[in-house]
């Protein structure tokens, strides 16, 4: 019981980081909606194990961003149903300018392989090198080496456009 | 746009996000619950279906073997026996091994690694399956004609055969051609991901 109620505490304090990271995998609302359940449900599966030997928001990353990689490859062969209907997802900004640069934003970053989006996601988190290693299992001077090759795709996005 | 402009569209929306909470207890519970059903029935539904009838022909095969009474039909149906003892094991645990990857446990790059791998696995065993199905499928033709009609192919062949065979070998090219070109897409798609993460 006291698992279950840390555990819903956890998703509540934490909520925005999956709902950023299915906006960053998925482009429909449906998909979004469908990556949301099964990170929950994977976080929940590893909760009892998690011994918190890296932090919350760290081991949190991780596991979505698993989920999201083997997600997008269940995806791809068939659709799955939406089972929860009060289940809204629904973000919308006030401002029609962040608005459309929201949504510019993440056509830029769904462009990116799937190591560059977890890694660009990370780094809009805020996580610094090392904690983007961590998440990633790639050693630090490959996750700088990367970013710097995701600035440098962003600027020819840019030029193309 | 450049990163440093996502950097502030990205901090922007988190910041919005925070207020917006959305999340109840009684979602959040029921997204748990919902989901272990969904994934416990894509597991066992199609693979205990097709154990079942694998060990039902085996049972079915072994009740009659005494009626395979010369040395060819009892190798046949010997073989047929082993195939489907072995089949439904060797399926079941290829796909464990995909299911194996702990989303909880491992890093990005393991997944992503570990993923790539089982799939080239599975893909060689489905290779090793077509094998094995065209030698089934060669042998069940006495082992039932056997079985229903009470004929030993063996010792009097049948002309139709002269027909049935062609047929089931242009099938099976088919077949072969068809998933031949399935798994090539799942090996790309297998190498892409450890270019991906190589780069």
């Amino acid at each position: 019981m006291r698992n279950e109620e840390a555990f819903i505490q956890l998703i509540k304090e934490n909520e925005g980081i999956i709902f950023k990271i299915t906006r960053v995998y998925c482009d429909t609302l449906e998909n979004q909606k469908d990556l949301y359940q099964d990170i929950v449900f994977q976080l929940w599966k590893g909760f009892e194990s998690f011994r918190g030997e890296s932090k919350a928001s760290t081991w949190m990353y991780r596991v979505a961003l698993n989920t999201a990689f083997t997600f997008l490859r269940k995806e791809k062969k068939k659709g799955h149903a939406v089972a929860i209907e009060n289940l809204t997802l629904k973000y919308e900004p006030d401002d029609p300018i962040l608005e459309e640069r929201l949504s510019q934003m993440y056509t830029q970053i769904r462009q990116l392989n799937d190591v560059n989006k977890g890694i660009i996601l990370l780094l809009l988190e805020g996580k610094k090198y090392e904690e983007i290693a961590e998440v990633t299992g790639f050693s630090r001077s490959k996750v700088a080496t990367r970013i710097s090759r995701i600035k440098e795709k962003l600027r020819q996005q840019l030029i193309k456009e | 746009m450049e990163l440093e402009e996502m950097q502030m569209a990205w901090s922007q929306m988190s910041q919005e996000l925070e207020k917006q909470k959305q999340l109840t207890d009684e979602i959040i519970l029921k997204m748990t619950q919902q989901r272990y059903k969904d994934h416990w029935n894509k597991i066992a539904t199609p693979e205990k279906i097709g154990s079942v009838i694998c060990y039902t022909a085996l049972i079915f095969i072994l009740a009659n073997f005494e009626k395979f009474d010369t040395l060819p039909l009892q190798i046949s149906g010997g073989l047929c026996i082993l195939i489907l003892a072995i089949l439904p094991i060797l399926s079941l645990y290829t796909i464990r091994n995909l299911q194996r990857i702990n989303l909880t446990k491992t890093n990005y790059k393991e997944t992503m690694e570990a993923y790539a791998k089982s799939k080239k696995d599975f893909v060689n065993f489905q290779k090793l399956n077509i094998g094995i199905s065209f030698l089934f499928m060669l042998i069940t033709i006495p082992v039932s004609a056997k079985l229903f009609n009470n004929e030993d192919l063996f010792a009097n062949f049948d002309n139709k055969l002269f027909y049935a065979l062609p047929i089931m070998l242009i099938f099976f090219s088919g077949l072969i051609w068809f998933v031949t070109r399935c798994y090539k897409g799942i090996l790309r798609s297998s190498e892409r991901i450890l270019n991906e993460i190589k780069e």
